[in-house]
């Protein structure tokens, strides 16, 4: 559990600059328009010269992803609660899971907007349809992979089956339930972008659909940019997080 | 508690071919008696404490603890098992792991002994906020340790509890625990490869055979506490209890 040392971030930092650097060489000695491919600093630019239309519409986009998150992450634990009380109703649940998960979601995601119109509603549903399936499997397999010794430790104890889930099985649970959250969280950005595609009023998928139009590159730039800072910022929170409530497991970062 | 085991046997039948752990084994032992198991690997020694504690059901023959089934003793929190893996929670402190097992043995408050104190009893008092996840094996198998004795039971399962200490630990181990049990005098089943250790601690050693496990030979241990094992007596006990472990796994 060691912290993010200078030691880590140094080469990152290099990596990056380096990148960033070569971009802009390239730009700029080659003479590149920016309708093909602009500059980072153009595109730097771009952002702070629309700095609250992005502000608002990284709000939308993040909260929409978020919100989507959440409610996959309460359906899944929910649903697989249910399936550890209920092994009957697994089989049933589990098609119906393994058929959301299936569909492409691009491919519900035109419906949704029909249905349910332009705004925040859609984008929420499609996040949590995406998330709600690595959260569903991977909590299942945290109840079912408690360490065995504990099981026959309570065992002896004669503990109940609500004192052997509350102390064993719900904290198992924890580590797979971030494994989840890593997997479900660049999604859930993903989704909700997508499904702004299919029309939105507003949103960081919105701003890049209406660039995108335009072929206005800089602009479709500045909120690639943002998105992809705000992957990392939903990565970092995770590993973070997960280091404060999974603190007895080797984590690799 | 006093422990009859009238010709056990138990199977294991979800492998293939079915295993015969344990077969034809009689045992008694009084209230308040140290007895140890010792035997060569695989001959049922875990297994026999596990059908005691009640995680497994004999394929015949019946258990009786203190003229009760095992189920009954279990249900009573008057038995404890200490397993080979120290079976700890990662998620709580070694404070912690203890309260939650005084939780569960019921005891009334007043007749508990305090965990910091248990802690130090092991060695561990000054880790008693620290997770077991930082500790070295035989730390975790010390907090067990503590933890067993939290339960204040009548009748210890002991499954080579002391089996990753190194020598110095387990020797002073060994002589609290001695001092603990003459104190509360408990029933104890204590399974060991220790031969040492088992003439340290136990009124009688029994001798398993190889699977089936049954026990095929005992002595009795009539030396007093605390019992110095440099004495002459001592190792003779240790050199007889060899043999028996020699023989035993020849004829068996």
């Amino acid at each position: 559990m060691k912290p993010i040392s200078s030691q880590s971030t140094l080469p990152t930092f290099v990596i990056l600059a380096s990148i960033f650097t070569g971009w802009e060489a390239l730009v700029r000695l080659r003479g590149i328009p920016p309708y093909l491919l602009p500059a980072p600093t153009h595109i730097l630019r771009t952002i702070f010269a629309n700095l609250s239309l992005y502000g608002q519409s990284t709000l939308i986009t993040l909260g929409e992803s978020l919100s989507g998150l959440i409610l996959g992450v309460i359906a899944g634990t929910g649903a697989a609660l249910l399936l550890s009380l209920w092994p009957r109703l697994e089989r049933g649940v589990m098609t119906v899971a393994i058929l959301v998960k299936s569909t492409p979601m691009v491919a519900i995601a035109p419906l949704l907007t029909i249905w349910l119109g332009f705004g925040v509603l859609p984008k929420v549903i499609i996040t949590a349809l995406l998330t709600f399936f690595p959260v569903l499997v991977n909590v299942i397999s945290g109840l079912q992979h408690a360490d065995p010794a504990l099981l026959d430790l309570f065992s002896s104890w004669r503990a109940s089956r609500w004192e052997v889930f509350r102390f064993v099985r719900l904290p198992s649970t924890l580590p797979y339930l971030f494994a989840a959250l890593k997997i479900s969280a660049p999604l859930s950005l993903i989704a909700a972008v997508v499904a702004e595609w299919t029309g939105a009023s507003g949103g960081l998928g919105h701003v890049m659909w209406l660039a995108y139009s335009n072929l206005n590159l800089p602009f479709l730039f500045g909120a690639v940019f943002i998105l992809g800072l705000a992957g990392v910022a939903f990565y970092i929170t995770l590993t973070w997080a997960e280091r404060r409530f999974v603190f007895w497991q080797e984590i690799e970062a | 508690m006093e422990v009859v085991v009238k010709d056990l046997a138990y199977t294991y039948n979800h492998n293939a071919p079915p295993v015969q752990a344990l077969d034809q084994l009689n045992l008694r032992v009084q209230s308040g008696e140290f007895v140890a198991i010792i035997g060569s690997n695989g001959c049922g020694k875990s297994t026999l404490l596990r059908l005691f504690a009640n995680l497994l059901q004999p394929t015949r023959g019946a258990i009786s603890l203190g003229g009760l089934p095992p189920a009954q003793m279990a249900a009573n929190r008057r038995v404890v098992w200490m397993a080979q893996n120290p079976a700890l929670l990662p998620w709580y402190t070694a404070r912690q792991n203890i309260l939650l097992a005084q939780r569960f043995a019921r005891t009334p408050p007043e007749k508990n002994v305090s965990a910091d104190e248990l802690l130090s009893l092991v060695g561990l008092g000054e880790f008693s906020s620290a997770y077991p996840h930082a500790f070295s094996g035989g730390m975790q198998q010390r907090l067990s340790l503590a933890r067993a004795l939290a339960m204040n039971a009548d009748l210890w399962l002991m499954d080579e509890p002391f089996a990753a200490l190194d020598e110095l630990t387990r020797e002073r181990l060994t002589i609290q625990l001695s001092e603990i049990w003459q104190r509360r005098r408990p029933t104890v089943l204590w399974v060991t490869h220790s031969i040492p250790e088992a003439v340290r601690l136990a009124d009688r050693v029994l001798v398993m055979t190889p699977r089936p496990g049954r026990f095929y030979g005992e002595v009795r241990i009539s030396l007093p506490r605390p019992r110095e094992d440099t004495t002459l007596e001592f190792q003779t006990y240790v050199r007889k209890l060899k043999q028996m472990l020699v023989s035993g796994g020849e004829t068996g």
